[in-house]
Protein backbone atom coordinates (compact mmCIF):
# COMPACT_ATOMS: atom_id res chain seq x y z
CA UNK A 1 0.00 0.00 0.00
CA UNK A 2 2.48 2.54 0.99
CA UNK A 3 4.16 1.87 -2.42
CA UNK A 4 1.42 2.62 -4.30
CA UNK A 5 1.03 5.32 -2.50
CA UNK A 6 4.35 6.67 -2.89
CA UNK A 7 3.96 5.99 -6.88
CA UNK A 8 -0.04 7.32 -7.34
CA UNK A 9 1.68 10.85 -5.27
CA UNK A 10 4.74 10.86 -7.52
CA UNK A 11 2.84 10.47 -10.53
CA UNK A 12 0.60 12.85 -9.58
CA UNK A 13 2.75 15.56 -9.04
CA UNK A 14 4.37 15.38 -11.98
CA UNK A 15 1.25 15.88 -14.15
CA UNK A 16 -0.42 18.24 -11.86
CA UNK A 17 3.32 20.53 -12.21
CA UNK A 18 2.61 19.97 -15.82
CA UNK A 19 -0.74 22.11 -15.70
CA UNK A 20 0.96 25.52 -14.67
CA UNK A 21 2.61 25.64 -17.77
CA UNK A 22 -0.76 25.43 -19.81
CA UNK A 23 -3.94 27.14 -21.03
CA UNK A 24 -2.04 30.43 -21.81
CA UNK A 25 -4.46 33.86 -21.47
CA UNK A 26 -6.76 34.55 -24.32
CA UNK A 27 -5.60 38.19 -25.92
CA UNK A 28 -8.29 39.88 -27.23
CA UNK A 29 -6.80 42.10 -30.14
CA UNK A 30 -7.78 41.28 -33.74
CA UNK A 31 -5.21 38.73 -35.24
CA UNK A 32 -3.62 37.72 -32.11
CA UNK A 33 -2.19 34.34 -32.32
CA UNK A 34 -4.31 32.89 -28.66
CA UNK A 35 -7.51 33.33 -30.87
CA UNK A 36 -6.66 31.13 -33.51
CA UNK A 37 -8.25 28.08 -32.03
CA UNK A 38 -11.60 29.27 -32.63
CA UNK A 39 -11.47 29.05 -36.59
CA UNK A 40 -12.87 25.93 -37.93
CA UNK A 41 -10.14 23.98 -40.00
CA UNK A 42 -9.93 24.78 -43.88
CA UNK A 43 -10.80 21.24 -44.25
CA UNK A 44 -14.00 20.01 -44.14
CA UNK A 45 -13.44 16.43 -42.09
CA UNK A 46 -14.80 13.57 -43.69
CA UNK A 47 -14.24 9.62 -43.08
CA UNK A 48 -12.05 7.80 -44.88
CA UNK A 49 -14.85 5.57 -46.04
CA UNK A 50 -17.00 8.49 -47.04
CA UNK A 51 -14.28 10.84 -48.76
CA UNK A 52 -16.30 14.34 -49.87
CA UNK A 53 -16.34 14.67 -53.11
CA UNK A 54 -18.48 16.61 -55.88
CA UNK A 55 -20.59 13.87 -57.08
CA UNK A 56 -21.63 12.94 -53.70
CA UNK A 57 -22.85 16.52 -52.05
CA UNK A 58 -24.81 16.70 -55.08
CA UNK A 59 -26.45 13.41 -54.75
CA UNK A 60 -27.06 13.80 -51.48
CA UNK A 61 -28.64 17.14 -51.62
CA UNK A 62 -31.00 15.69 -54.21
CA UNK A 63 -31.85 13.04 -51.77
CA UNK A 64 -32.09 15.85 -48.83
CA UNK A 65 -35.47 17.82 -51.05
CA UNK A 66 -36.62 14.56 -52.11
CA UNK A 67 -40.19 13.22 -51.00
CA UNK A 68 -39.91 9.54 -52.97
CA UNK A 69 -36.75 8.41 -49.93
CA UNK A 70 -39.85 8.36 -47.47
CA UNK A 71 -42.16 5.97 -47.03
CA UNK A 72 -45.21 8.29 -47.47
CA UNK A 73 -43.49 9.59 -50.42
CA UNK A 74 -44.70 13.32 -49.05
CA UNK A 75 -42.25 14.33 -46.57
CA UNK A 76 -38.51 15.20 -47.31
CA UNK A 77 -35.38 15.75 -44.72
CA UNK A 78 -36.17 19.20 -45.65
CA UNK A 79 -39.33 19.51 -44.09
CA UNK A 80 -37.87 20.60 -40.75
CA UNK A 81 -34.43 21.36 -41.80
CA UNK A 82 -34.95 24.46 -44.26
CA UNK A 83 -32.05 25.86 -45.54
CA UNK A 84 -33.97 29.73 -45.05
CA UNK A 85 -34.74 28.94 -41.58
CA UNK A 86 -31.11 27.78 -40.85
CA UNK A 87 -31.48 24.76 -41.44
CA UNK A 88 -34.12 24.51 -38.82
CA UNK A 89 -37.93 25.28 -38.92
CA UNK A 90 -38.20 28.17 -36.76
CA UNK A 91 -40.30 26.45 -34.70
CA UNK A 92 -40.94 25.34 -30.99
CA UNK A 93 -40.50 21.74 -31.37
CA UNK A 94 -40.60 20.01 -34.88
CA UNK A 95 -43.72 18.94 -36.65
CA UNK A 96 -44.68 15.44 -38.65
CA UNK A 97 -45.81 14.80 -41.55
CA UNK A 98 -49.72 15.38 -40.64
CA UNK A 99 -49.38 17.91 -37.83
CA UNK A 100 -48.26 15.88 -35.03
CA UNK A 101 -46.03 17.93 -32.84
CA UNK A 102 -42.83 16.53 -31.91
CA UNK A 103 -41.16 16.98 -28.23
CA UNK A 104 -37.75 18.22 -29.45
CA UNK A 105 -36.82 21.36 -31.06
CA UNK A 106 -34.98 20.88 -34.75
CA UNK A 107 -31.84 21.27 -34.39
CA UNK A 108 -29.50 22.71 -37.26
CA UNK A 109 -27.27 20.78 -39.19
CA UNK A 110 -24.86 23.54 -39.65
CA UNK A 111 -21.32 22.49 -39.17
CA UNK A 112 -22.05 18.99 -38.82
CA UNK A 113 -18.88 17.61 -39.95
CA UNK A 114 -17.08 19.36 -36.86
CA UNK A 115 -18.99 17.19 -34.62
CA UNK A 116 -18.71 14.15 -32.87
CA UNK A 117 -21.74 13.06 -31.69
CA UNK A 118 -25.10 13.40 -33.43
CA UNK A 119 -28.80 13.93 -32.17
CA UNK A 120 -29.72 15.24 -29.68
CA UNK A 121 -29.60 11.90 -27.43
CA UNK A 122 -26.32 10.99 -29.48
CA UNK A 123 -28.04 7.91 -30.18
CA UNK A 124 -26.27 8.03 -33.48
CA UNK A 125 -22.74 7.27 -33.03
CA UNK A 126 -21.43 8.92 -36.96
CA UNK A 127 -23.19 10.81 -39.45
CA UNK A 128 -23.47 8.11 -41.84
CA UNK A 129 -25.26 5.93 -39.45
CA UNK A 130 -27.66 8.78 -38.61
CA UNK A 131 -28.67 9.20 -42.30
CA UNK A 132 -28.56 5.32 -42.62
CA UNK A 133 -31.12 5.47 -39.27
CA UNK A 134 -33.03 8.52 -40.94
CA UNK A 135 -34.65 6.18 -43.14
CA UNK A 136 -36.94 4.18 -40.83
CA UNK A 137 -37.18 6.36 -37.72
CA UNK A 138 -40.43 7.38 -37.19
CA UNK A 139 -39.98 10.98 -35.84
CA UNK A 140 -37.63 11.51 -39.38
CA UNK A 141 -39.13 11.45 -42.96
CA UNK A 142 -40.58 7.80 -42.85
CA UNK A 143 -43.40 9.29 -40.20
CA UNK A 144 -46.89 7.63 -40.39
CA UNK A 145 -45.42 5.06 -42.75
CA UNK A 146 -45.29 1.55 -42.65
CA UNK A 147 -42.74 1.54 -45.99
CA UNK A 148 -39.95 0.08 -44.48
CA UNK A 149 -36.42 1.27 -46.24
CA UNK A 150 -35.67 -1.56 -48.09
CA UNK A 151 -38.75 -0.81 -50.57
CA UNK A 152 -37.57 2.33 -50.51
CA UNK A 153 -34.17 1.54 -51.52
CA UNK A 154 -36.45 -0.75 -54.09
CA UNK A 155 -38.10 2.65 -55.61
CA UNK A 156 -34.84 4.79 -56.40
CA UNK A 157 -32.98 1.96 -58.05
CA UNK A 158 -36.05 2.27 -60.34
CA UNK A 159 -35.14 5.76 -60.72
CA UNK A 160 -32.43 5.43 -63.82
CA UNK A 161 -30.67 8.91 -63.13
CA UNK A 162 -30.25 8.17 -59.69
CA UNK A 163 -28.86 4.22 -60.43
CA UNK A 164 -26.26 6.78 -62.80
CA UNK A 165 -25.59 9.46 -59.68
CA UNK A 166 -24.62 6.81 -57.59
CA UNK A 167 -22.94 5.06 -59.61
CA UNK A 168 -20.56 8.06 -60.01
CA UNK A 169 -20.40 8.94 -56.56
CA UNK A 170 -20.21 5.22 -55.40
CA UNK A 171 -19.11 3.04 -57.71
CA UNK A 172 -18.12 -0.11 -55.98
CA UNK A 173 -21.21 0.31 -53.54
CA UNK A 174 -24.18 1.18 -55.74
CA UNK A 175 -27.79 2.39 -54.28
CA UNK A 176 -28.43 0.83 -51.07
CA UNK A 177 -29.53 2.20 -47.82
CA UNK A 178 -26.10 2.41 -46.34
CA UNK A 179 -25.21 4.62 -49.23
CA UNK A 180 -27.85 6.77 -49.33
CA UNK A 181 -27.24 7.49 -45.42
CA UNK A 182 -23.23 8.37 -46.55
CA UNK A 183 -24.76 10.46 -49.25
CA UNK A 184 -26.97 12.21 -46.95
CA UNK A 185 -24.18 12.94 -44.70
CA UNK A 186 -21.65 14.20 -47.51
CA UNK A 187 -24.46 16.70 -48.32
CA UNK A 188 -24.70 17.92 -44.98
CA UNK A 189 -21.12 18.07 -43.69
CA UNK A 190 -21.06 20.61 -47.29
CA UNK A 191 -23.48 23.26 -44.82
CA UNK A 192 -20.27 25.24 -43.09
CA UNK A 193 -20.48 28.31 -40.99
CA UNK A 194 -16.97 29.46 -40.83
CA UNK A 195 -16.44 33.49 -42.43
CA UNK A 196 -18.90 35.34 -39.67
CA UNK A 197 -17.69 38.59 -38.45
CA UNK A 198 -16.22 36.68 -35.12
CA UNK A 199 -13.87 34.78 -37.66
CA UNK A 200 -12.75 38.04 -39.95
CA UNK A 201 -11.95 39.43 -36.61
CA UNK A 202 -10.08 36.43 -35.48
CA UNK A 203 -8.19 36.73 -38.59
CA UNK A 204 -7.28 40.15 -38.42
CA UNK A 205 -9.79 42.36 -39.30
CA UNK A 206 -10.17 45.20 -36.52
CA UNK A 207 -13.75 46.59 -37.59
CA UNK A 208 -15.44 43.04 -37.86
CA UNK A 209 -16.80 43.60 -34.30
CA UNK A 210 -17.97 46.31 -31.99
CA UNK A 211 -16.80 46.92 -29.00
CA UNK A 212 -19.89 45.82 -27.35
CA UNK A 213 -19.60 42.15 -28.91
CA UNK A 214 -15.95 42.26 -28.33
CA UNK A 215 -16.64 42.45 -24.61
CA UNK A 216 -19.16 40.08 -24.97
CA UNK A 217 -16.47 37.77 -26.17
CA UNK A 218 -14.23 38.23 -23.00
CA UNK A 219 -17.55 37.64 -20.79
CA UNK A 220 -17.81 34.20 -22.62
CA UNK A 221 -14.65 33.29 -21.53
CA UNK A 222 -14.53 34.76 -18.30
CA UNK A 223 -14.76 32.01 -15.86
CA UNK A 224 -16.34 34.28 -12.80
CA UNK A 225 -18.76 35.92 -15.50
CA UNK A 226 -20.50 34.20 -18.52
CA UNK A 227 -18.40 30.88 -18.45
CA UNK A 228 -20.52 29.81 -21.53
CA UNK A 229 -17.23 28.54 -22.65
CA UNK A 230 -17.10 25.55 -20.28
CA UNK A 231 -19.60 23.92 -22.83
CA UNK A 232 -19.37 26.07 -26.06
CA UNK A 233 -15.88 25.35 -26.68
CA UNK A 234 -13.86 26.17 -29.83
CA UNK A 235 -13.86 25.88 -32.81
CA UNK A 236 -17.78 24.97 -33.02
CA UNK A 237 -18.72 26.40 -30.03
CA UNK A 238 -19.78 23.09 -28.14
CA UNK A 239 -18.26 20.20 -26.14
CA UNK A 240 -19.99 17.59 -28.16
CA UNK A 241 -21.05 16.43 -24.29
CA UNK A 242 -24.36 16.03 -22.74
CA UNK A 243 -25.76 18.13 -19.97
CA UNK A 244 -28.36 18.65 -18.25
CA UNK A 245 -29.15 22.71 -18.24
CA UNK A 246 -31.99 22.87 -15.95
CA UNK A 247 -34.88 23.47 -18.10
CA UNK A 248 -37.94 24.19 -16.34
CA UNK A 249 -39.48 20.73 -18.85
CA UNK A 250 -37.26 18.11 -16.24
CA UNK A 251 -39.48 18.88 -13.49
CA UNK A 252 -42.34 17.97 -15.09
CA UNK A 253 -43.36 14.36 -14.37
CA UNK A 254 -42.82 13.32 -17.78
CA UNK A 255 -39.80 15.13 -18.67
CA UNK A 256 -37.35 14.26 -21.92
CA UNK A 257 -34.52 11.79 -21.16
CA UNK A 258 -32.31 12.49 -23.28
CA UNK A 259 -28.81 10.85 -23.07
CA UNK A 260 -30.12 8.99 -20.15
CA UNK A 261 -32.40 6.88 -22.32
CA UNK A 262 -29.53 5.31 -23.57
CA UNK A 263 -26.64 5.51 -20.70
CA UNK A 264 -28.50 4.75 -17.49
CA UNK A 265 -25.80 7.22 -14.84
CA UNK A 266 -28.46 9.13 -12.46
CA UNK A 267 -26.64 12.34 -14.08
CA UNK A 268 -27.31 12.24 -17.51
CA UNK A 269 -30.91 11.91 -16.93
CA UNK A 270 -32.32 15.50 -19.05
CA UNK A 271 -29.01 15.46 -20.63
CA UNK A 272 -28.96 16.83 -23.78
CA UNK A 273 -25.88 17.89 -25.99
CA UNK A 274 -24.34 20.73 -26.29
CA UNK A 275 -25.37 22.75 -29.50
CA UNK A 276 -23.32 24.85 -31.91
CA UNK A 277 -23.33 28.53 -31.59
CA UNK A 278 -22.64 29.24 -34.89
CA UNK A 279 -25.56 31.11 -36.81
CA UNK A 280 -27.49 31.05 -33.64
CA UNK A 281 -29.17 33.92 -34.38
CA UNK A 282 -31.07 32.16 -37.41
CA UNK A 283 -31.97 29.08 -35.30
CA UNK A 284 -34.76 30.66 -32.84
CA UNK A 285 -36.57 29.72 -30.62
CA UNK A 286 -34.17 27.96 -28.38
CA UNK A 287 -32.88 25.10 -26.28
CA UNK A 288 -33.96 21.20 -26.87
CA UNK A 289 -37.56 21.72 -25.83
CA UNK A 290 -37.21 25.12 -27.54
CA UNK A 291 -38.46 27.13 -24.75
CA UNK A 292 -37.01 29.83 -25.20
CA UNK A 293 -38.03 32.63 -27.51
CA UNK A 294 -34.68 35.38 -27.83
CA UNK A 295 -31.23 35.21 -27.39
CA UNK A 296 -32.09 37.58 -24.16
CA UNK A 297 -33.99 35.12 -23.29
CA UNK A 298 -31.35 32.27 -22.91
CA UNK A 299 -28.98 34.50 -21.31
CA UNK A 300 -31.41 35.70 -18.81
CA UNK A 301 -31.77 31.57 -18.23
CA UNK A 302 -28.07 30.96 -17.48
CA UNK A 303 -27.40 33.94 -15.47
CA UNK A 304 -30.54 32.39 -12.99
CA UNK A 305 -28.71 29.54 -12.98
CA UNK A 306 -31.70 27.47 -14.40
CA UNK A 307 -34.92 26.52 -13.12
CA UNK A 308 -35.03 23.07 -12.65
CA UNK A 309 -32.09 22.18 -10.26
CA UNK A 310 -31.95 18.70 -9.02
CA UNK A 311 -29.89 17.37 -11.42
CA UNK A 312 -27.73 20.13 -12.90
CA UNK A 313 -24.88 19.41 -15.07
CA UNK A 314 -21.52 20.47 -12.60
CA UNK A 315 -21.42 23.45 -15.37
CA UNK A 316 -24.38 24.95 -14.47
CA UNK A 317 -22.89 24.84 -11.08
CA UNK A 318 -24.19 28.77 -10.08
CA UNK A 319 -25.92 32.05 -10.82
CA UNK A 320 -24.13 34.09 -13.06
CA UNK A 321 -22.84 37.74 -12.16
CA UNK A 322 -23.85 39.85 -14.99
CA UNK A 323 -25.11 43.52 -15.42
CA UNK A 324 -27.64 44.37 -18.03
CA UNK A 325 -25.60 45.92 -20.05
CA UNK A 326 -22.91 42.86 -20.08
CA UNK A 327 -25.81 40.54 -21.16
CA UNK A 328 -26.19 42.89 -24.33
CA UNK A 329 -23.01 42.30 -25.05
CA UNK A 330 -23.33 38.54 -24.97
CA UNK A 331 -25.70 38.84 -26.95
CA UNK A 332 -24.17 41.14 -29.27
CA UNK A 333 -21.27 38.55 -29.39
CA UNK A 334 -23.52 35.61 -30.48
CA UNK A 335 -24.61 37.42 -32.87
CA UNK A 336 -21.40 37.92 -34.67
CA UNK A 337 -21.08 34.37 -35.21
CA UNK A 338 -23.45 34.32 -37.71
CA UNK A 339 -22.05 33.62 -41.83
CA UNK A 340 -23.23 36.28 -44.29
CA UNK A 341 -26.65 34.44 -45.76
CA UNK A 342 -26.09 33.17 -49.35
CA UNK A 343 -29.08 32.21 -51.88
CA UNK A 344 -29.46 28.57 -51.69
CA UNK A 345 -30.07 26.84 -54.54
CA UNK A 346 -32.52 23.93 -54.83
CA UNK A 347 -31.59 20.70 -56.64
CA UNK A 348 -32.84 19.24 -59.66
CA UNK A 349 -34.40 16.00 -58.78
CA UNK A 350 -34.22 12.78 -61.11
CA UNK A 351 -37.65 12.04 -63.22
CA UNK A 352 -39.59 9.08 -61.84
CA UNK B 1 18.07 22.37 -6.56
CA UNK B 2 15.14 21.27 -8.43
CA UNK B 3 16.63 19.07 -10.73
CA UNK B 4 18.25 17.08 -7.69
CA UNK B 5 14.44 16.91 -6.09
CA UNK B 6 13.22 15.90 -9.41
CA UNK B 7 16.27 13.27 -9.69
CA UNK B 8 15.17 11.94 -6.36
CA UNK B 9 11.83 11.54 -6.97
CA UNK B 10 11.98 10.00 -10.42
CA UNK B 11 14.80 7.74 -8.82
CA UNK B 12 11.93 6.90 -6.32
CA UNK B 13 9.39 6.69 -9.01
CA UNK B 14 11.71 3.63 -10.71
CA UNK B 15 12.09 1.66 -7.42
CA UNK B 16 8.92 1.36 -6.66
CA UNK B 17 7.79 0.87 -10.19
CA UNK B 18 9.13 -2.64 -9.99
CA UNK B 19 7.34 -3.48 -6.45
CA UNK B 20 6.24 -7.11 -6.55
CA UNK B 21 2.85 -5.28 -4.65
CA UNK B 22 -0.14 -4.02 -6.65
CA UNK B 23 1.12 -0.97 -8.92
CA UNK B 24 -0.71 2.57 -10.46
CA UNK B 25 -1.11 3.95 -13.28
CA UNK B 26 -1.62 7.44 -14.53
CA UNK B 27 -4.29 8.31 -17.53
CA UNK B 28 -4.11 11.82 -18.55
CA UNK B 29 -7.73 13.39 -19.78
CA UNK B 30 -6.30 16.07 -22.28
CA UNK B 31 -8.24 17.80 -25.28
CA UNK B 32 -11.12 15.27 -24.64
CA UNK B 33 -9.32 12.32 -24.72
CA UNK B 34 -7.86 10.11 -22.52
CA UNK B 35 -3.92 9.95 -23.07
CA UNK B 36 -4.00 6.14 -23.74
CA UNK B 37 -6.73 3.79 -25.17
CA UNK B 38 -5.69 0.55 -23.92
CA UNK B 39 -4.19 -0.39 -20.54
CA UNK B 40 -3.47 -3.73 -19.46
CA UNK B 41 -3.12 -3.65 -15.61
CA UNK B 42 -3.54 -6.38 -12.74
CA UNK B 43 -6.07 -6.86 -10.45
CA UNK B 44 -5.86 -5.13 -7.37
CA UNK B 45 -3.75 -1.92 -9.23
CA UNK B 46 -4.90 1.55 -9.37
CA UNK B 47 -5.52 3.91 -12.53
CA UNK B 48 -5.22 8.00 -11.20
CA UNK B 49 -6.84 10.16 -13.52
CA UNK B 50 -6.40 13.76 -13.78
CA UNK B 51 -8.23 16.48 -15.63
CA UNK B 52 -5.48 18.61 -17.83
CA UNK B 53 -8.86 19.94 -19.77
CA UNK B 54 -10.39 23.59 -18.15
CA UNK B 55 -13.59 21.73 -18.13
CA UNK B 56 -15.79 19.22 -16.36
CA UNK B 57 -15.25 15.25 -17.42
CA UNK B 58 -15.99 11.98 -15.60
CA UNK B 59 -14.98 8.27 -15.45
CA UNK B 60 -17.60 5.34 -15.31
CA UNK B 61 -17.99 1.73 -16.83
CA UNK B 62 -21.00 -0.47 -16.91
CA UNK B 63 -18.06 -3.61 -17.35
CA UNK B 64 -17.46 -6.40 -14.77
CA UNK B 65 -17.74 -4.01 -11.63
CA UNK B 66 -19.56 -1.45 -12.78
CA UNK B 67 -18.12 2.47 -10.86
CA UNK B 68 -18.63 6.01 -11.37
CA UNK B 69 -16.77 8.06 -10.46
CA UNK B 70 -18.64 11.35 -10.90
CA UNK B 71 -17.56 14.57 -12.04
CA UNK B 72 -14.32 16.09 -11.53
CA UNK B 73 -13.35 19.39 -12.27
CA UNK B 74 -9.70 21.16 -14.33
CA UNK B 75 -6.97 19.67 -12.27
CA UNK B 76 -9.00 16.97 -10.48
CA UNK B 77 -7.74 14.12 -9.44
CA UNK B 78 -9.46 10.52 -9.09
CA UNK B 79 -8.51 7.23 -8.05
CA UNK B 80 -10.14 3.80 -8.81
CA UNK B 81 -8.52 0.94 -7.97
CA UNK B 82 -9.43 -2.79 -9.88
CA UNK B 83 -9.91 -5.99 -7.59
CA UNK B 84 -12.12 -7.54 -10.15
CA UNK B 85 -10.48 -9.19 -13.54
CA UNK B 86 -12.16 -8.66 -16.83
CA UNK B 87 -12.36 -6.04 -19.19
CA UNK B 88 -14.07 -2.99 -18.89
CA UNK B 89 -14.76 -0.15 -21.06
CA UNK B 90 -14.12 3.50 -19.56
CA UNK B 91 -15.99 6.03 -20.37
CA UNK B 92 -16.71 9.89 -20.33
CA UNK B 93 -20.52 10.01 -19.44
CA UNK B 94 -20.36 13.97 -20.82
CA UNK B 95 -18.22 13.24 -23.56
CA UNK B 96 -18.79 10.03 -24.77
CA UNK B 97 -16.05 9.80 -27.54
CA UNK B 98 -13.45 9.61 -24.74
CA UNK B 99 -12.80 5.99 -24.07
CA UNK B 100 -10.06 3.98 -22.61
CA UNK B 101 -9.71 -0.02 -22.73
CA UNK B 102 -8.67 -1.87 -19.06
CA UNK B 103 -7.72 -4.91 -19.55
CA UNK B 104 -7.90 -6.48 -15.42
CA UNK B 105 -5.61 -9.59 -15.55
Amino acid sequence: MLTRFLFSSIVTFYCLSALAFEEKPLVYQAGHPSLQKFLLPETIPSPADNLLTPERIELGKKLFFDPRLSGTGQSTCAWCHTPERGWSDGMKTGMRLGGTKMRLATPTITNLAYNKTFMWDGRAPTLDKQGYGGQKQASDINAKSKVTPEVVIARLNNIQGYVNDFNKAYPKEGLTRTSVGKALASFERSIVSNNSAFDQWVKGDKSALTINAINGFKLFNDPDKGNCVICHNPPNFTDHGFHNIGLAEYATENHLKGRGKHVPLPQLDGAFKTPTLRDIASTAPYMHDGSLDELEDVIEFYASGGEAKNNLSPAMSKKLNLSDQEKKDLVEFLKSLSSPKTVFVYPVLPKN
Amino acid sequence: MLAKLHSLLLITLLLTSNSIYAESFSIIQKNKAFSQKNLTISKGDEIVFINHDPLFHNIYSLDVAPFDLGAVPYKGVQKHTFNKTGKYAIECAIHPFMKLNVNVK
